[in-house]
């Protein structure tokens, strides 16, 4: 399917013609299932205004930092129609272990083996996942993290690495601190510091759904003061790879 | 699988609104909720977007189109914006996180959940007022329909119990607070009692050792008042305890929220007061003004409704004739191109006192800087005309006694009125002393301040000196009639209109205001109000502490009782006038107002 753009809009950001070509190949190369159907599902231009753009804030709870080597133990999200958080779309996922969670990382997220061996195949969250992410743009914090292991684990699984529309809050937010020329103490830009910042109230951190409904409203505090009146452009929220958009 | 919102289901668990909505439908309900960040500053709600909102962080205000304040919402608070085209909006105070069930969502969940359909309904009556009376809605910022935590001080000083009473007076006195709470050892903050400025007079009064626990002078237990009880409850429940504080507690689990005082809620009530002095400011002719202080006589009602006493009441309302004249004198000049040089325009009588009701009539003079251009004094002329004039018309009677710059005794230049001074408060005439109470009653309303000061100043400082003015004073304040004849019976007017009434300002509060004038300008003391005279001629020991409260005290019965007298002329729609008819007084306001008039008498006899 193509991309629905104006003519004009073919011609002006030449990022967007190579992100949509980019997911048809991808649509093309994926298995039949929902990861390509989010792949054939039309994004919007980048020149929609935020109010009207539609999101997904998402958070994977994970082993580890490295894609290569560590899993995914749970996945969380909610949708946003703009700055809107729909709570009836929150959803989680917790993805069952193939080998023992290490002690570390089962402290941290209060998932045990016992827990992790309740949840459900990796490709059954993912199905899940790109069910709501179709015609979304991804709203998450740190986002090469959720970038890096969603493709790594697409990659094994279907043979594709899925281009994503991204917005990532903690450049977002420590692009606006550096124009507001406000210095970014260390840690400043951790998700419950800058929710802090906002006035957004503390969660218990590292739950899925808890990360990505926080994610979700830090994203909507940007907003508020990026873009009172829900005018800007999508794309100038947008994360951009080098190759993309 | 769907994710575990328990954080959130904890924290509505919490929410004292929410509490009539059963357990079992909570889950249903929190999954139609739409989350929102709200910067401050904005406006709530975003997008008047009509539905259940809840206050997750931050706090915002609900105001009506005339910005008066309806609802002061935090953290847990629920509001229900109805779907009305007007329905009030207000500022995010500080930003917040809310949650809103829209209103497409909430009436599915009602037609799938019937449980919910009636906490829904249940939420329904309390919708804000939005039709408002003819002048600027001063009539929908009712104490029936504001909560009280709109109005409580929150975060009250807590102290403990065995604070001694100078140590808790001290701690009052650095907080500039009226009431302390106080706790126990064993709980900390709980409240167990409170201690108000009432109870330290009356502990000094008796003689308490400063050095004794507070604990023994404390009222226990508490009347306790919660969040969302309407402010006009918390009212009705401190006049039927005679207490003036009420601690303010969250509904869901009895804790410590506010503490909300008598003055809080006078203090909402004059906010219209305030309105009306900010439309007086906006009006830009005479029939603009007049339009506005149609609604004087109201306000009055109002402030006496809400428990005003005396003292709040005449300082708003000669707040707003205040204003009324420098609007008027403002308008002329527009009118007629600035003044030739430097005025002030004065104020005497209840005026330069801050003592009027709405039944009043103007005494006020002119001041003008010396060396004016011979015409200056006809442009004078002129804005006295049409000044006395405008206030006649907007309801504030010309003087009777011609105590108004149209005449030129009372429209002089600044060494003249020097001169005259001069002469009435040094060598008076018998005559002179009701000149000399003008005089030092005087008040700048408008103008170059400067002129009047320094005469007032002089005045007040030969005043306490001259034996001559203090005696034709005091023999003034003598000679007015007195309230209690033989037998202690009223003296009632024998003829007139008002025959057979007792004249509550001649007989009752001229007599204490002329006696406050002696004692405040025989202790040098520059306050114009009765009340602080008396405090300030008590505080030189001019007077004795009792004198100046059995005055001070008498001074408000009478004019409190004159306040609801007029109040209830104006609510039937008589003329309001100071003559009472003691027929009408009940068993024990009669044997008060009475108590009232004897101290008067007294003191008529000792202290001058």
């Amino acid at each position: 399917m193509v991309c629905p753009l104006h003519a004009a809009e073919w011609l002006r950001p030449p990022g967007h013609w190579r992100f949509c070509r980019a997911r048809r190949q991808a649509a093309r190369r994926a298995p039949p299932g929902p990861l390509r159907e989010c792949m054939e599902t039309p994004m919007p231009p980048a020149s929609q205004p935020v109010a009207a753009g539609r999101f997904l804030a998402v958070d994977l709870e994970t082993t580890g930092l490295d894609p290569e080597h560590d899993r995914i133990l749970s996945m969380g999200w909610v949708a946003m129609e703009g700055p809107r958080i729909d709570l009836a779309t929150a959803d989680q996922r917790l993805v069952r272990a193939e080998g023992p969670v290490p002690e570390a990382s089962a402290v941290i997220h209060r998932i045990t083996d016992q827990r992790a061996a309740n949840g459900v195949a990796l490709d059954e969250a993912l199905d899940a996942l790109f069910r709501a992410l179709a015609g979304r743009v991804m709203v998450a914090h740190h986002a090469a993290l959720e970038i890096g292991f969603l493709e790594q684990a697409c990659q094994r699984l279907y043979g594709v690495r899925p281009p994503l529309a991204i917005v990532d809050t903690l450049r977002l937010a420590e692009t606006a601190l550096r124009r507001a020329g406000q210095p970014i103490p260390a840690h400043g830009l951790r998700l419950h510091t800058l929710r802090a910042r906002y006035n957004l109230p503390a969660y218990r951190a590292h739950d899925a759904l808890f990360d990505a409904i926080a994610a979700g409203e830090l994203f909507a505090a940007l907003l508020s003061r990026q873009s009172p009146d829900g005018k800007l452009p999508l794309g100038r929220v947008l994360f951009r790879p080098a190759w993309l958009w | 699988m769907n994710g575990e919102l328990e954080e959130i289901r904890e924290f509505l668990d919490h929410c004292p609104d929410l509490a009539p909505l059963p357990e079992a439908s909570r889950d249903a309900f929190l999954r139609q909720l739409t989350l929102r960040y709200l910067r401050e500053g904005t406006r709530f709600p975003p997008d008047a977007e009509p539905g259940l909102w809840i206050v997750r962080t931050g706090t915002l205000e609900i105001r009506d189109a005339h910005d008066t304040l309806h609802d002061r919402l935090g953290e847990g608070d629920l509001v229900h914006i109805p779907n009305t085209p007007s329905h009030p909006l207000g500022p995010v105070t500080e930003d917040a996180l809310v949650y809103h069930l829209p209103l497409d969502r909430a009436l599915e969940l009602a037609t799938r959940d019937s449980a919910i359909a009636q906490f829904l309904a249940a939420d329904a009556p309390r919708p804000l007022a939005t039709d408002r009376t003819a002048h600027g809605g001063h009539g929908d910022r009712s104490l029936l329909t504001t909560p009280v935590r709109a109005l409580m001080t929150s975060d009250p000083i807590l102290a403990v119990s065995t604070l001694s009473l100078h140590e808790a007076a001290r701690l009052m006195d650095r907080a500039d607070i009226s009431a302390l709470l106080l706790h126990t050892p064993e709980r900390p903050g709980e409240p167990c009692g409170i201690l108000t400025d009432t109870d330290l007079r009356r502990a000094v009064a008796n003689g308490v050792d400063p050095g004794q626990p507070v604990a023994k002078s404390m009222a226990s237990p508490l009347t306790t008042v919660e969040r969302g009880t309407p402010a006009f409850e918390a009212l009705l429940r401190m006049a039927r305890h005679d207490i003036h504080h009420l601690p303010v507690v969250h509904e869901a689990d009895g804790t410590l929220a506010g503490i909300l005082s008598s003055t809080d809620l006078i203090r909402h009530q004059g906010t219209s007061a305030v309105y009306l002095v900010r439309d007086l400011r906006r009006a830009d002719d005479l029939a603009g003004l007049q339009g506005v202080m149609q609604a004087l006589p109201q306000l009055q009602v109002q402030l006496v409704e809400a428990g005003a006493d005396a003292t709040q009441l005449t300082q708003t309302v000669t707040t707003v004739i205040d204003t009324l004249t420098q609007r008027l004198i403002e308008l002329d000049e527009r009118d007629r191109g600035p003044a030739p040089c430097a005025f002030a325009w004065l104020a005497s009588g209840s005026q330069g006192r801050h003592e009027q009701t709405v039944f009043t009539d103007q005494d006020t003079a002119l001041i003008i800087a010396d060396h004016a251009s011979p015409d200056a004094d006809a442009w004078f002329a002129e804005l006295a005309r049409h000044v006395t004039a405008g206030l006649d018309a907007c309801g504030i009677r010309a003087c009777p006694g011609d105590v108004d710059p149209t005449h030129p005794d009372w429209r002089r230049p600044t060494a003249d009125w020097a001169r005259e001074m001069e002469r009435v408060l040094h060598h008076p005439a018998p005559r002179d002393a009701m000149l000399a109470t003008h005089y030092l009653d005087m008040r700048v309303i408008h103008g170059a301040a400067e002129l009047f000061e320094p005469l007032r100043q002089q005045a007040l400082e030969v005043g306490a000196r001259h034996e001559a003015l203090l005696s034709a004073l005091a023999d003034q304040a003598r000679d007015l009639p007195a309230p209690l004849g033989f037998f202690r019976q009223f003296v009632l007017e024998d003829s007139g209109e008002h025959a057979d009434t007792l004249d509550l300002k001649m007989r009752g509060l001229l007599p204490i205001v002329a006696m406050a004038r002696v004692f405040a300008l025989h202790a040098g003391s520059e306050a114009r109000s009765t009340v602080e005279r008396l405090r300030a001629a008590a505080r030189a020991g001019v007077i004795n502490e009792t004198t100046a409260d059995n005055l001070a005290d008498a001074w408000l019965y009478i004019a409190n009782l004159r306040a609801r007298h007029q109040a209830t002329q104006i609510r039937n729609g008589q003329a309001p006038d100071n003559a009472l008819d003691p027929a009408g007084l009940s068993t024990l306001e009669r044997s008060h107002l009475k108590t009232a008039f004897r101290l008067v008498n007294d003191a008529r006899k000792t202290a001058l």
